[in-house]
């Protein structure tokens, strides 16, 4: 039998994860029941880079936010979209600049 | 055209510098002091910002942005399809910048006097986005600071699907 893929579930938020048993791995007793006599017409290799990538998603996923494939032309239209909101706005709204005699010298972190 | 080259010109939003001294890790080592490194960055700023004399404004916002080659396969292929909220791809066109990526993350001030006397020729300016990458990139930039969190527990339900199962029958 080749390598055997087994979904483990784990504790915690994080999620599942998948553990890779080599060939010569012992498998827990219910597994080995089910898998006993059973082949596969998978070859080893693609399972593996399969689980791995399951694996990579699940990192990726767990350290950043994923959403769907986005184009260049789709980000410039969210800032279009924006920007036409915001122009919206702005037409109510009365601005001046900040006064520059104010003093930020206090603000730059210097030791007093 | 993804990027342009305008040495002539003054320092604009879309400006990609590098080896300007970064704040690349707010907390390292075992007792957590902030890190400075030399690193490429893009300028964020709106031009009219950039434009006012130091004495108002001395500061220029800026990203880190990092080569796409250090990163894991999958982190990469995400990058290039813009699928990851806290970053944006910045192609390679072969001249002026390797393939790499904004990381928002990293979202800075940098010294306004510093960019404007290294972007002279033979200098540390590298390039600049053109209109539509810098639209792109402020929309990308908009997605980071606005999205909604819903969709990111959507996601990790999805995702973590085996998790759930298991958190429902404990």
């Amino acid at each position: 039998m080749g390598n055997a893929i087994i979904p483990e579930n784990t504790t915690g938020t994080t999620g599942a994860s998948i553990r890779v048993c080599p060939a010569s791995g012992t498998l827990p007793p219910s597994l080995r029941s089910i898998l006993a006599g059973s082949t596969s017409a998978v070859p080893d290799s693609i399972i593996v880079a399969e689980a791995e990538a399951i694996i990579g998603d699940a990192y990726l996923r767990s350290h950043y936010e994923i959403v769907p494939k986005r184009t260049v032309d789709d980000l410039a239209r969210i800032y279009e979209e924006n920007l036409s909101h915001l122009k919206h706005y702005l037409q109510t709204k009365t601005y001046v600049d900040i006064d520059p005699s104010i003093d930020d010298e206090d603000d730059d972190g210097g030791d007093e | 055209m993804t990027y342009g080259y305008f040495p002539e010109c003054e320092v604009s939003r879309g400006d990609i510098f590098r080896d300007i001294g970064l704040n690349t890790s707010p907390a390292s080592g075992p007792e957590k002091i902030p890190t400075y490194k030399k690193a490429t960055v893009l300028v964020v700023n709106r031009n009219c910002d950039i434009s006012k004399p130091v004495s108002t404004a001395n500061s220029v916002l800026v990203v880190r942005v990092r080569p796409l080659a250090r990163e894991t396969e999958r982190f990469q292929a995400a990058i290039r399809e813009n699928s990851v909220v806290s970053a944006f791809y910045l192609p390679s066109d072969g001249a002026f910048l390797q393939e790499s990526y904004a990381d928002w993350h990293s979202l800075q001030q940098v010294s306004k006097a510093l960019l404007y006397a290294t972007r002279l020729p033979g200098g540390n300016y590298l390039c600049t986005l053109d209109p539509i990458m810098r639209k792109a990139c402020l929309g990308s930039l908009s997605v980071f600071l606005f999205k909604d969190d819903d969709h990111a527990e959507q996601d990790e339900q999805i995702s973590f699907g085996m998790a759930t199962q298991q958190t429902e029958t404990s």
